[in-house]
């Protein structure tokens, strides 16, 4: 089956061609070939995940096959280089690949269900299909493609194919009500531009990043990558520059790159300002890619590119300070924002920021299972938000609902289950995830030799507490409570459909249980997620451990792989089991702090919007707008950059269609009237056509007359001159009895 | 003495003069056919036979059966390598092309299909000849045969006086254009004693030592420098005698003088040669014919012209071109012509063709522009880094061949579409108004031959690798200022290339009128699959240059 693996991205993209082509005849059809599709993938995805498991259990050193399609670029190295410039467009399965092959194909299939109920109105009886309907299909379709085209590459270039593909296809989608407005100053046109324009300069790293590294590296194959590092050469046994080894400048600056690119896809400081407008695409849409898949772009490959992470410490302490800072700064603009879908993309900003988290203290593991359970919490989430949305007809303003859990009971438990597995509630699904970067950073405090770590554990608590109030809020402010829905939109209200609510429903069940894939040493548990992770996501770790200190042993049943600090301060490398004491207490102590908060969350809108709300709102103001407005995060980029251009762009125009314009009409006028002069000659009389031939055979002749005339006079080459008077008489001699025609050919 | 010229016969087999035999017997069996056959149903089979006749000869060339190893044969008349080879499959896949064009034309204009049948198989063995030739009478009477041909196939079309008068200046001007051919040929002979190209190897045994080589080439005078005067020694003069000029050498009983070249005489052979295959390829300033001639033909003539008949004369341009690379000093005067042909052809092509309004006229000053950029590469082979490099050679005449390829096909498709088009306008550019809407999938093809045409700018077409592998040696062999010229001058071509498809996407059919000139005479299937075959190709092509292998073709670089 791994062998077929192309099937999966080769489904999903003839998926999309048939919608494509057939937009405007297909109908409802449309929703069905995506879902079913996906249901396929789903399918090939679990056999797999099948079979990569078995054979790890056959044979533990289990190599993941390749499977080249074809030889994209076989040509000589640019760089000069012995090994071939070869990019074979490749797939590559291992254990990492197929957990995100089952993830994203499960969670998708639910989403197209559930958006075969969305993307359709009833009025009256009558089920009206969204002008859009298989152009919306057509899009997410191409969108599955190119996502497992991403997890799926061999090497980098295959994962970019993929890693644009989805950006574009986000674009498409988060614009695909291009001509409706979204909020006060942007249109969802707008909206998908604003992404688009900020994943540029994101991907514009990585490109910088891709290129360094195959410069000192000599390949783009993650295989390769990983071997040239650890082993110091490159295939063709040539030592890799030393600003690639351990901390070196070079693997520093190519990472630092390469992740300037995941916090444009992930949605990080700096550049996180586009998901949260990101929300104008239908809700289906943020369900799956703003929240469960796409975004996890980024740290997928950090993971994916662990060993070269590992090598560059420096930016490691980077990744884990914007991760720390940006879980941080979005979970409390989530505390105050009024849409719902708007408060559940900044705590998607920040639940990023707890996965980057884990990845900066060298648990890829913990990152990557933070990304698999949120995929089901924050999806299941959005699905809820959408049914709501889609219920009260395009009504997003949570202190415009209240009291839903009553005419929608289905949707309600499905988001009490989900809200309690993001705010961490014991044994569910985000209680592990989420403790596990906890701890993680713990122990990367411990042996901190850097001095931002010692806050990072507490920023990442502090953020749990505000992350189970908001998280809190929008579900009472939803749910419970009085009814604040316009009466009007009351009469019509009604439980989601089951094609709605059936997605709803497993997910949601999914998020309270699917923890249990991973319980940690500390619990009693075998760490059986991370288990089968580590020999493709620890590598880096075990790689920088064996640099630093041979003797150091990651502690997979700890379910912890101890990262950096540990390890480059040289300090004795114990296993984990001896902090299991501080991570129970660690997470009985964030765990009590969230609940608490979720507590006052209760108090406050639990029973309808408290009077003590709206006093603490009008206390502490000025905390409030900064909520409100996100740090003004916005506003600076606007005055800092987009107004800047924007001037700068205005006076580029008036250069433009001064003096560019001026230069390229002018010179299309140019070659205009040349034509016409030439045409003046294509008269139509052969007279002037055999003149026009003579001139130019005159021209000819001349120039070679000429030619030769002024090369005798400069040189006098001996080939040019005519026979020398010696040979002449000698012909003489010779040539007593020549007849006529040999005489006249000898001159 | 009589065992030495034993061993200069040169063992020809006969399948190495096959394909030629097979078109001469053709002709004559056909114009037989054409003569007993009853009218009704007299076409089909005509052209049944023309068509089997075609691909028997381009399977012999197919599968290289001449032998690529560019040896010569045939009392060294001929000489098969890998660029006259495939050359000669291309001529032979436009002629089909051509021949599944044309019952449409046969009847419509009730046109002799026997006679032009034959005079298409008259190109045809003229031109595969010449593609193979390597002596400079065997490629004039194969230039002779086809372009005789050629004016007829113009003007077979009584009734039409545009097709006429296309026709006689056609005529008139190439006959003037064969004369210089006949003086550049004679120069020539005159400066190196030889009309052979390449000379046939000498089997060893028949040399004795210390002898030069008999029967050398051109390229081989030019190599040495020094050519070989037969003369008759007066009595008692012997080699190595007192007497005996210095330069005297014997070849058995004949004499011989070793003299240098005439570099003036060379030249002006070379010059007058060139004039005559720049007549023939439509190069500027010799091209004034082409535009007429092109507007005048019935439509797909003119895609034979354009195509087919240009690909012979290149091949064989070539070959003489490589003669001359062997000379020391032809790259010093010889080189420059070339490249400043090369650029006037780009730019006059180019720029004429902005003010078209006549669609065959733009694809005749587009086929003016597009030789340009084929001599472009010529120019390529007679620079220093080329000359000399056998790899580098190969890659340049690789990219050629596959220039040549692309543009065949493309224009297969352009000219395929047109002559289904505006019949009553001929070709006026208002009739493809509106057609995306009219007739998606003629627009779409159309389109897609456009930006083939195009070339640089637009991968996904033949014609962007076409330009790309002989811009990319040009520019590494230091030829920038006309790799930029060339670059330029694809970026006007954009200009009325696209202006084509802006009318038929972006303008309605304004009026009646032009509606009635833009009906479209539904392709038969035979044509439809043509063009659909060439399209095919274009965008095949296009995405998979590779592919180019599969036909027996290298790719360069």
């Amino acid at each position: 089956m791994i062998q077929l693996v192309w099937l999966i991205p080769a489904i999903m993209f003839l998926a999309a061609a048939v919608n494509g082509l057939g937009v405007r005849r297909l109908g409802a059809m449309a929703g069905h070939i995506a879902w079913a599709s996906m249901a396929l993938c789903t399918l090939i995805s679990f056999a797999i995940l099948f079979e990569v498991r078995s054979a790890v259990a056959a044979d533990p050193g289990w190599v993941a096959p390749t499977i080249v399609l074809w030889s994209w670029f076989d040509i000589p190295n640019p760089f000069g280089s012995n090994t071939p410039f070869t990019i074979d467009f490749a797939f590559r399965v291992d254990q990492l690949t197929a957990v995100f092959l089952c993830f994203v194909s499960f969670i998708g299939t639910l989403v197209f269900i559930y958006a075969t109920g969305y993307m359709k109105e009833k009025h009256g009886g009558h089920v009206h299909l969204d002008p859009g309907y298989a152009r919306f299909f057509c899009y997410v379709s191409l969108f599955a493609a190119m996502m497992f085209t991403l997890v799926l590459g061999a090497n980098l270039v295959v994962m970019f194919i993929g890693w644009e593909g989805v950006g574009l296809c986000s674009y498409l989608l988060i614009g695909y009500f291009f001509d409706k407005p979204f909020s006060k100053d942007l249109s969802c046109a707008d909206a998908g531009r604003k992404a688009f324009v900020v994943n540029r300069i994101g991907d514009a790293g990585l490109i910088v990043g891709m290129g360094l590294l195959f410069w000192g590296l000599g390949t783009f194959d993650f295989e390769g990558i990983n071997q040239a590092l650890t082993s110091g050469e490159r295939a063709d046994g040539s030592a890799i520059p030393a600003g690639f080894l351990l901390g070196g400048g070079l693997i520093t600056a190519a990472t630092l790159a390469m992740f300037l690119g995941a916090t444009g896809k992930s949605a990080q400081i700096p550049l996180f300002v586009w998901l949260p407008d990101a929300m104008a695409g239908p809700t289906p849409v943020s369900a799956l890619i703003h929240a469960a898949t796409m975004v996890t772009a980024g740290v997928y490959m950090v993971a994916r590119l662990n060993v070269a992470y590992f090598m560059a410490p420096d930016t490691m302490v980077v990744i884990a300070i914007v991760g720390a800072a940006t879980a941080f700064v979005a979970a409390y603009a989530g505390l105050t924002q009024r849409g719902i879908k708007k408060a559940l993309a900044y705590s998607t900003v920040s639940q990023l920021g707890f996965m980057f988290l884990a990845l900066g203290v060298g648990s890829m593991a913990a990152g990557i299972f933070h990304v698999f359970t949120h995929a089901f919490f924050k999806g299941c989430l959005f699905l809820c938000a959408g049914a709501v949305i889609h219920a009260l007809h395009h009504e997003e303003d949570m202190f415009k609902m209240g009291g839903l859990r009553r005419k929608m009971p289905k949707v309600h438990i499905a988001y009490l289950f989900a809200t309690l597995a993001i705010i961490g509630f014991p044994l569910t699904s985000g209680f592990f995830s989420k403790d596990e970067i906890l701890f993680s950073a713990w122990l990367a405090e411990r042996g901190g030799p850097h001095p931002a770590f010692p806050y990072l554990t507490i920023l990442a608590v502090a953020t749990a507490i505000l992350t189970a109030f908001y998280m809190g809020r929008t579900l009472f402010l939803t749910f419970w409570g009085e009814s604040r829905v316009d009466p009007h939109a009351e009469e019509h209200l009604h439980d989601a459909p089951s094609s709605m609510a059936g997605p709803v429903l497993v997910l949601g069940v999914l998020a309270l249980v699917i923890g249990f894939l991973n319980v940690p040493g500390a619990f009693g548990g075998g760490a059986h997620f991370h288990k089968f992770l580590a020999p493709v996501v620890d590598r880096g770790a075990e790689h920088a451990a064996l640099l630093q200190n041979a003797d150091f042993v990651v502690d997979h049943a700890a379910g912890q792989a101890l990262y950096g600090p540990l390890v480059y301060s040289g300090e004795d490398p114990r296993s984990a089991k001896a902090y299991y004491g501080q991570a129970r207490i660690l997470a009985a102590v964030s765990v009590g702090l969230a609940l608490l908060a979720f507590a006052f969350s209760f108090v406050l809108y639990g029973k309808g919007i408290a009077p003590l709300a709206e006093t603490l709102q009008r206390r502490l103001r000025p905390l409030w707008e900064i909520s409100f407005r996100a740090w003004a995060w916005d506003d600076v980029y606007n005055s800092l950059f987009k107004n800047g251009t924007m001037r700068a762009s205005e006076g580029a125009l008036a250069a433009d269609r001064g003096i560019v314009d001026g230069l390229v009409n002018g010179s299309g006028v140019f070659c205009d009237r040349m034509g016409s002069l030439l045409r003046r000659l294509q008269n139509g009389q052969v007279q002037t056509y055999g003149l026009v031939m003579i001139i130019g055979v005159t021209i000819f002749l001349a120039y070679f007359l000429v030619g030769l005339g002024s090369a005798l006079e400069s040189d006098g080459a001996p080939a040019l001159e005519p026979p020398t008077a010696a040979a002449a008489s000698a012909m003489d001699v010779a040539l007593t009895e020549t007849s006529g025609a040999t005489a006249s050919e000898t001159r | 003495m009589n065992e030495t010229i034993a061993a200069y016969v040169p063992a020809i087999s006969a399948y190495q003069v096959a394909p030629f035999a097979i078109l001469s017997g053709a002709i004559v069996v056909l114009l037989i056919l054409d003569a007993l056959l009853k009218p009704e149903g007299r076409e089909r089979i005509l052209a049944g036979f023309t068509g089997v006749v075609l691909v028997a000869t381009g399977l012999f060339f197919g599968f290289d059966i001449l032998g690529g190893e560019g040896v010569p044969y045939f009392e060294g008349a001929l000489k098969a390598d890998q660029f006259g080879n495939l050359g000669a499959l291309i001529i032979c896949a436009g002629a089909f092309a051509y021949l599944v064009l044309a019952p449409q034309l046969v009847r419509s204009r009730r046109l002799p299909a026997g006679e032009l049948y034959a005079l298409l198989l008259f190109t045809v063995l003229g031109l595969t000849m010449l593609s193979v030739a390597n002596e400079l009478i065997t490629a004039f009477i194969c230039i002779e045969i086809v372009s005789l041909s050629l004016y007829v196939m113009v003007g077979i079309d009584r009734r039409s006086r545009k097709a006429g008068e296309a026709a006689f200046k056609y005529f008139i001007l190439g006959a003037f254009a064969s004369a210089f051919l006949v003086l550049g040929i004679a120069f020539t002979f005159g400066a190196t004693g030889t009309t052979q190209l390449v000379s046939q190897p000498t089997p060893v045994e028949a040399i004795e030592p210390g002898t030069p080589a008999f029967n050398l080439g051109v390229a081989d005078v030019l190599a040495n420098g020094e050519r070989l005067v037969p003369v008759v020694l007066a009595e008692g003069i012997t080699p190595g005698s007192a007497a005996a000029p210095a330069n005297l050498v014997m070849h058995g009983d004949a004499a011989y003088l070793v003299e240098p070249v005439n570099p003036l005489w060379v030249y002006l052979g070379f010059a007058l040669l060139f004039v005559g295959m720049c007549f023939k390829l439509s190069f500027a300033p010799f091209h004034m014919w082409a535009p007429d001639v092109y507007e005048g033909a019935a439509t797909i003539t003119t895609m034979y012209i354009a195509t087919a008949s240009k690909v012979g004369v290149f091949a064989f341009l070539v070959h003489i071109i490589q003669a001359m690379s062997n000379w020391s000093e032809f790259p010093l005067l010889g080189a420059p012509l070339l490249g400043a042909v090369a650029i006037l052809s780009m730019v006059w092509g180019n720029l004429a063709a902005l003010v078209q309004t006549n669609i065959k006229r733009l694809l005749a000053y587009s086929s003016i522009a597009h030789g340009g950029y084929m001599l472009v590469g010529v120019s390529t082979l007679v620079t220093p880094r080329v000359l000399g490099d056998v790899d580098a050679t190969a890659f340049v005449r690789d990219s050629l061949l596959f220039y040549l390829f692309a543009y065949t096909v493309t224009n297969v498709v352009a000219f395929g579409i047109v002559a289904h088009l505006g019949s009553k306008g001929e070709g006026d550019m208002q009739a493809y108004r509106g057609l995306g809407a009219r007739k998606p999938l003629l627009a779409a093809a159309m389109t897609v031959a456009m930006i083939s045409l195009i070339g640089l700018g637009i991968p996904g077409t033949i014609g962007f690798w076409g330009k790309w592998f002989i811009f990319k040696e040009a520019v590494s062999s230091g030829l920038i200022m006309i790799a930029v010229t060339a670059m330029v001058t694809s970026g006007i071509s954009a200009y009325y290339y696209l202006r084509l498809v802006v009318l038929m996407y972006m303008r309605d059919p304004s009026s009646e009128a032009i509606v009635e000139k833009g009906e479209v005479v539904l392709p038969g299937f035979a044509s439809r699959a043509v063009i659909g075959v060439a399209t095919a190709c274009v965008v095949i092509y296009g995405v998979f240059p590779g592919l180019f292998l599969a036909i027996g073709g290298r790719l360069p670089g």
